[in-house]
């Protein structure tokens, strides 16, 4: 089985060729601000000097958030129009816990977080017991405020993610903090195809990132407009 | 419905709608599947950038299935995938956008970045030849622009609005009067109904050169309507009519002035209020009483606004002159043609 593997959600894009669990060829990079521009010829370059052809993948694994939106938003888009055109299996993965996999192999839980802003996270936690991955908080997203009484009951955690010099000292106090894309701690596209097997395909009509967060604009609307019916905001004309 | 025309896939996902179109060869439009996300920001009086762009994720295979099944095409019968670059909000570009890329990747097939104005232009082209030079006045929400086509790739700048777009303007006069996003059709229709009564500027109507301006028109618009709500005695039609008016005589006497200037062989009017019938009338007036030897051409209603046929007949045009572009092309939200006057 033929699997692409892409993670552009936050820290880079990294996109990943495997067969089952072989890997081919992978390649990152720390950019993540122009994925719009290089996610698609990365994925190209991917089957360079490989007997493979993009129209040979199966199966694609997709980091679906939380994340950047924009990131986010061309991952999925790429994933879900390839999975379209190949018939291939299409999953989405937590970008979350593709963060916390290279500190899984530890046994020790991992909390993963990805800055948003304003002392606000998106923030999981994972442990491995036993082979298989547990979670023990669920993707969310949390001022930090709160997320420290979520934590401060752990044993052994383990800290991964970026821009959390503002709540650094404090964080301290619960963990051992790993910086993001230290030595080759960073999210892989090899590691979403990893994760992916045994998990369930989704619909590539149906594949949408997992922002977590509402825009903005939505949730005031919401807020004024409490009785709303759910209609269908968009129409073919 | 494969025959020996090439086969191109337009995508467009610049602003609020979703849209892919096919075209076989340069002017036979087979599929043009729009969806609308009007009633998304209607929530919120404009399109909301974040908004959008999610609403474009969601919408994207649908089009693209259903542009197929209606053209009864299958991948293997597209030859090259065109798709909107810019203007427009970035984060929506991008969807459409990486779409393109990946689906021209996969097929390994020609990708062609459209500029989404050129579409607009292009939009003409749909079972037409347009006749060279020719002369285009694009009317969008977001542009007002004279544009010479030398030949079929070369566009130049002549004239611009210096601030609003006019469908900009119709879209904020129609929140003065009470109309909902996006108002352009609305106070199309109650002008219809209404009458001139009220005193409106022509802005720049005596300048020599071709450039426009709206925002002074929609001021003056916002004056007299809190006037007359005041005084109670706004008429809504007439005040639409008023402006109306005041926004055509004003593209005419320009598009007068450049039909005066330079000699062309077809004028074609392009962008999303190139729908409205009061525009479409009096051009053709114009172009009948003072300028017959001068082409008209204004594409349907339907082609009019944002889609993703005009994208893919640009995109043929692309095609034919082997101009295709890399995969690493970013959306560029500012893009813009080349202006004459610098
Ligand atoms: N009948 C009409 N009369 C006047 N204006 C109209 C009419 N129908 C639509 N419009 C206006 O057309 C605009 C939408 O056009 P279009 O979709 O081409 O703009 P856009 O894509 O948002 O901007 P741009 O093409 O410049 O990026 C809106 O401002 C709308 O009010
Ligand atoms: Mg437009």
């Amino acid at each position: 089985m033929l699997s692409l593997g892409i993670d552009c959600s936050e820290f880079g894009v990294s996109v990943a060729l495997a067969n089952d669990k072989q890997l081919i060829m992978e390649q990152s990079t720390t950019e993540n601000k122009r994925a719009s521009q290089f996610l698609v010829p990365q994925i190209k370059a991917l089957f360079k000097n490989t007997p493979y052809k993009l129209a040979q993948v199966e199966s694609i694994a997709v980091a679906q958030g939380p994340g950047s939106f924009t990131g986010l938003k061309i991952g999925v888009t790429a994933g879900k129009v390839l999975a379209n055109v190949n018939h291939a299996k299409l999953f989405g993965i937590s970008s979350l816990v593709n963060l916390a996999f290279p500190l899984l192999t530890t046994g020790n839980p991992v909390l993963t977080l990805i800055s948003a802003r304003h002392q606000n996270f998106y923030a999981g936690i994972y442990q491995k017991k036993s082979g298989k991955i547990v979670t023990l908080l669920p993707d969310s997203y949390l001022n930090y405020s709160v997320l420290r009484e979520k934590i401060k009951h752990f044993n052994g955690l383990l800290i991964m993610g970026a821009g959390l010099e503002d709540v650094k000292t404090d964080l301290k106090e619960f963990g051992i903090i790993i910086p993001v894309s230290s030595g080759n701690l960073f999210p892989r596209g090899y590691s979403a195809i990893l994760l992916s097997k045994g998990e369930k395909s989704i619909s590539p009509d149906q594949f949408v990132p997992n922002y977590i967060r509402d825009p903005q604009a939505v949730l005031a609307w919401e807020k004024n407009n409490p009785e709303h019916s759910v209609i269908n905001y968009v129409e073919e004309i | 419905m494969k025959n020996n025309q090439q086969i191109i896939l337009g995508i467009e996902s610049s602003c609020d709608e979703t849209s892919v179109g096919i075209i076989s060869g340069k002017h036979q439009l087979l599929a043009n599947v729009i969806t609308s996300q009007i009633k998304s920001h209607q929530r919120f009086g404009g399109v909301v950038p974040e908004v959008a762009s999610r609403h474009h994720v969601e919408y994207i295979n649908f089009c693209i299935e259903q542009a197929m099944q209606q053209a009864q095409v299958t991948y293997s019968d597209i030859d090259g995938i065109a798709a909107t670059y810019g203007p427009g909000l970035a984060g929506c570009l991008m969807v459409g956008l990486t779409a393109g890329k990946m689906l021209a990747a996969c097929l390994e097939i020609p990708f062609y970045g459209v500029n989404h104005m050129a579409g607009h232009i292009y939009a003409a082209a749909v079972d037409h030849q347009i006749q060279y030079p020719a002369l285009a006045l694009l009317v969008s929400g977001g542009h007002t622009e004279f544009v010479f086509l030398k030949d079929e790739t070369s566009f130049e700048i002549l004239g611009t609005t210096l601030d609003d777009a006019v469908g900009e303007a119709y879209d904020k006069v129609g929140r003065l009067i009470g109309f909902n996003y996006p108002a352009g059709k609305a106070i199309d229709e109650a002008a219809q109904r209404g009458r001139q009564t009220y005193t409106l500027p022509r802005p720049m109507i005596n300048r020599s050169d071709l450039n426009l301006s709206f925002s002074g028109l929609k001021t003056a618009v916002r004056d007299l309507v809190a006037h007359e709500k005041q005084k109670n005695t706004l008429n809504v039609d007439n005040m639409a009519a008023s402006f109306q008016n005041a926004v055509m005589d004003v593209l005419i006497a320009k598009t007068k002035k450049a039909l005066t200037q330079i000699n062309v062989k077809e004028l074609i009017i392009g962008g999303g209020v190139a729908a409205n019938l009061s525009l479409r009338d009096r051009m053709a007036n114009l172009i009948h009483n003072d300028f017959p030897q001068c082409k008209l051409t204004i594409p349907p209603l339907r082609l009019c606004g944002d889609n993703g046929g005009m994208i893919a007949a640009y995109g043929a045009v692309l095609a034919q002159h082997k101009n295709t572009s890399q995969l690493d092309l970013d959306c560029n939200s500012s893009l813009s043609f080349i202006n004459a006057a610098g």
